[in-house]
């Protein structure tokens, strides 16, 4: 978009007093968006030729591959997050969460198990439950808990590891103890100025208007500003998908604690869906289980395509923070319920 | 980014969705079962658009007073916003970047991941072994001259199989030609990738191959080959990859599902 000037629409939020539009022309982003199709047109056999790598074409299905599998997910999630903005009261949420912050953590993290997607569904939800006066210790808790202890996702760790089947009670324990202990962090040291304003803005809404209006136009918004996060995300895992060696796995052997850092490494650059990453783990037989366990835990809690959504969502000065704790969080978490569940280091 | 701007991208993004879900192209990128909710992701997408749409049309039709005389469809929110004081805010960029997956599957439509990934995986396979498993769990295999196997099945059998149950017998793969440089495994390669959700998640289950003809066979090539395990070629020291010595070796058409699962 360079050269061209967009009046009135990209501005910044300190671009000062406005100019006056008058003098200008007037280039919308529609206008924007015709001039890249009608290029990209143009320039399809060029783009083609220039995209004939092999390790090019492998990411750019990655890419595809990604964006398309987690766009349902975020579909459910948006319809979800418009439902609560226009039907749920906040008052009613009040009355069913205890009003105990600490009590409340546990309870969204178990509410969690009714939310059957991957990660890229729960994040407008979580938002939408700030908005409606939950507060963000629990939304956050019920955010790191839904994508990971949903009965789907532990069904397909179950399948993955025929033989291991303490692995997805150690997954669940794992998991649940991460959003929990995140939970009760925010608590204590969380600020609500972390997370943007806009996250907690709710769309002005005139007087009389249909509930159905707000539902549909709420879930319109989340679904095009958290679908050009996932983009982000998507392109950051196709990237990482065809540029980490995979020399990273057989180097590892039988060392645990390597085993464990590279594996979480692994879960937040490739950012695998929820639903899949036991059957990638499973694949994984060099490794020993604990540093799987690892991987399981902290995938759905972070990663690449979910840091993208957070920082779009509520934030970069949240997600600066919130992303790193809940990785170290999230690595104790599964360590400590791997030795408690599967039983030591192995 | 307007709200028309924003709806257009989102019509755009739902009919690419639609239209890789119903010409069956979505096989490239995700497993099968996800074919119905793709279609209904594209849907209601569209119809998100539409309502949107339809609505900014009735508004405008509608001459309604705005307070600071702007056009309640100037930007991103007002058609909910009489006050108008919503305006000053930043309006999202990022929508933008759902032009990106537009132009992927409309120009590039990248197609399904082949010899190259298979290559970048290493020693990674799809054929892992199951302590539950003994040679009773697989199935006898069908009598006939040539059988027919998923390549998944057959590198199972050969590295787990204890009864031996495709040893000596004549077996027909599916696959993909993939020629590894590297000199610890050098070799030509009969390969498919087996997928459990996307193809982000794909992990390669492949065959060596041996015996003439195979100097002509290029990268990504599909073929049908039939041949008889070399028996006790899938071993620790191969990673489990079987070698299948070759009697005849037929191009054939992609299929349509590129992947084993």
């Amino acid at each position: 978009m360079a050269g061209v000037t967009i009046t009135g629409e990209i501005r910044g939020p300190r671009s000062g007093p406005r100019r006056p539009r008058a003098n200008r022309i007037k280039v919308t982003s529609l206008e924007v968006l015709c001039v890249l199709l009608v290029l990209a047109l143009v320039l399809q056999n060029w783009l083609n030729q220039v995209l004939d790598v092999p390790g090019l074409r492998t990411g750019a299905t990655v890419f595809v591959a990604v964006c398309v599998q987690a766009m349902p997910f975020l579909v459910l999630g948006v319809l979800i997050s418009g439902a609560i903005a226009a039907f749920v009261p906040a008052s009613m949420l009040r009355k069913v969460l205890p009003r105990s912050t600490a009590l409340a953590v546990p309870v969204a993290g178990l509410a969690g198990v009714a939310l059957p997607g991957c990660e890229c569904a729960s994040v407008p939800v979580a938002r939408r439950l700030m908005q409606q006066g939950v507060p963000p210790a629990v939304a956050l808790s019920f955010l790191l808990a839904a994508p990971a202890v949903n009965p789907i996702v532990l069904v397909a760790t179950a399948v993955a590891f025929p033989g291991e089947p303490k692995m997805m009670l150690a997954r669940f324990v794992g998991s649940m103890l991460t959003a929990v202990v995140m939970g009760w962090l925010w608590t204590r040291l969380g600020r609500a100025e972390w997370i943007a304003e806009r996250a907690l803005r709710k769309l002005p809404v005139r007087e009389g208007t249909s509930r159905w209006v707000v539902f549909a136009e709420t879930a319109r918004h989340d679904l095009a500003e958290a679908g050009g996060f996932l983009v982000i995300g998507g392109l950051t895992a196709a990237a990482l998908n065809v540029l980490v060696p995979s020399s990273w796995l057989e180097s590892i052997g039988g060392q645990v604690a390597l085993g464990i850092a590279v594996m979480a490494l692994l879960a937040v650059i490739l950012a695998l869906c929820s639903e899949a990453d036991a059957f990638v783990a499973a694949s994984l037989s060099s490794l020993p289980l604990l540093p799987r366990l690892v991987f399981l835990v902290v995938g759905p809690a972070v990663d690449v395509k979910l840091i993208a959504l957070q920082a779009g969502t509520f934030g970069r000065s949240f997600a600066a923070r919130f992303a790193p704790a809940t990785f170290v969080v999230a690595v104790c978490c599964a360590v400590l319920s791997g030795v408690l569940v599967l039983g030591g280091f192995r | 980014m307007r709200r028309e701007t924003q709806n257009i991208l989102l019509v755009l993004l739902g009919g690419a969705l639609l239209k890789i879900a119903l010409t069956g192209t979505f096989l490239r990128y995700v497993k099968p079962a996800l074919q119905p909710f793709i279609i209904a992701t594209g849907a209601i997408m569209v119809l998100l658009a539409l309502v949107s749409i339809g609505r900014d049309m009735i508004v405008a039709r509608r001459p309604e007073p705005e307070p600071d005389g702007e056009s309640a469809v100037a930007s991103d929110a007002p058609v909910l916003d009489a006050h108008g004081h919503e305006h000053g805010h930043r309006q999202p960029k990022s929508p933008w970047l759902l032009l990106l997956p537009v132009l992927a599957i409309f120009l590039i439509s990248p197609p399904a991941l082949g010899a190259d990934t298979v290559n970048r995986s290493g020693d990674r396979s799809a054929a892992q072994p199951n302590s539950n498993q003994k040679s009773s769990d697989f199935a006898a295999l069908p009598s006939g001259d040539v059988i027919p196997l998923k390549l998944i099945d057959f590198v199972q059998r050969t590295a787990w199989d204890d009864s031996g149950s495709v040893n000596d017998r004549a077996v027909r793969l599916t696959g993909f030609v993939v020629r590894d440089t590297d000199p610890a495994k050098a070799g030509v390669y009969v390969a498919r990738l087996m997928i459990t959700c996307c193809a982000a998640d794909a992990s390669p289950v492949k065959v060596k191959l041996a015996g003439a003809g195979l100097d002509t066979l290029a990268n990504d090539q599909w073929i049908q080959v039939t041949g008889k395990v070399e028996v006790g070629s899938a071993t620790k020291a191969t990673h489990y990859v079987p070698t299948l010595t070759v009697s005849s070796i037929q191009p054939t058409a992609a299929p349509a599902d590129p992947y084993e699962f």
